[in-house]
């Protein structure tokens, strides 16, 4: 392809077809067995869920990991590939 | 907790590039009818596409029409889904799947944890099924699916190792930039773009 011309048929790559949205939820009640095999089996989907929404998540030290603030009682886990498409904005109340 | 997603092409309507999901936990509040996290906050008047979902910790016919309620079980839960229902909003949950199944003796199963789809979000669902993950808490890990999240497709890209970059490259070499203009003329350089 000439720098000057517009590419065209095999000179023009599509990305591939995005994923359906998928979401999981889930109450990990405060545990981290249960979050770890709850991240570890999401490997068994045939689509790796772009948000993963928990209810009463496992905390260190009263806080959940990278982040702040005290006890949450609930967390996002977003799958990076999807964090790379969006802008989050994340809110409490 | 409320997560606002934006993306420039949209995920389900056009119009609107935002999306917002909604996770909540409700347990029991100040009284047995009173959930810790009042209905009118986690479903609010829709502007854009709006997935409320959490751990709600009530039972209601909709979800589980064959169960026998209790009282304070309706109680509390009917102000939820009242107020779900005058907003438009839709249970998105298979009704009878169960979500919890209690590890003592006197309880029992029902559907607790729930997901409702705005309006605006209602039409682009397409399930709402257990991934049969089993990791080791009372819940069941609940999947929600929806389909056409990105209206338009990602244009084509060019295929960058088929496009001969011979003559770009050699003109980007040869590219010279020319000096900066003294500080006194730069007023007269700006005039000038």
């Amino acid at each position: 392809m000439r720098y000057n011309q517009l590419p065209q048929g095999d000179e023009l790559v599509s990305p591939p077809p995005r994923n359906p949205f998928t979401l999981v939820q889930h109450n990990s009640l405060r545990s981290w067995d249960v979050f770890l095999s709850l991240f570890g089996s999401l490997s068994q989907l045939a689509i790796t869920p772009s948000i993963v929404a928990l209810q009463d998540p496992p905390v260190y030290r009263g806080k959940l990991l990278s982040f702040q603030l005290a006890q949450p009682c609930m967390a996002f886990y977003v799958f990076s590939t999807f964090l790379s498409t969006v802008t989050l904005l994340p809110k409490l109340f | 907790m409320v997560l606002d997603l934006f993306t420039p092409e949209g995920f389900f309507d056009p119009p609107r590039v935002g999306f917002t999901i909604v996770n909540s936990y409700s347990t029991m509040g100040r009284t047995i009818n009173t959930p810790s996290v009042p209905a009118d906050l986690i479903f609010t008047d829709p502007t854009g596409p709006v997935l409320t979902l959490g751990d709600l910790n009530i039972h209601h016919p909709t979800a589980d029409p064959l169960r026998t309620f209790k009282q304070d079980e309706l109680a509390t839960s009917f102000p939820s889904f009242e107020r779900a229902t005058d907003l438009g909003y839709s249970l998105l949950n298979t009704a009878r799947v169960y979500t919890c199944f209690s590890m003592s003796l006197v309880g029992r199963p029902g559907v607790i944890d729930l997901g409702f789809a705005c309006p605006l979000l209602a039409p682009y669902f397409s399930e709402c099924s257990d991934p049969r993950l089993s990791p080791g808490s009372d819940h069941i890990p609940i999947l929600l699916r929806f389909d056409a999240p990105f209206v338009r497709a990602p244009p084509p890209t060019p295929n960058w190792p088929l496009t001969h970059r011979g003559p770009v490259d050699t003109a980007i070499k040869s590219l010279g930039i020319p000096p900066s203009p003294p500080p006194t003329n730069l007023g007269l350089a700006w005039d000038m773009v």
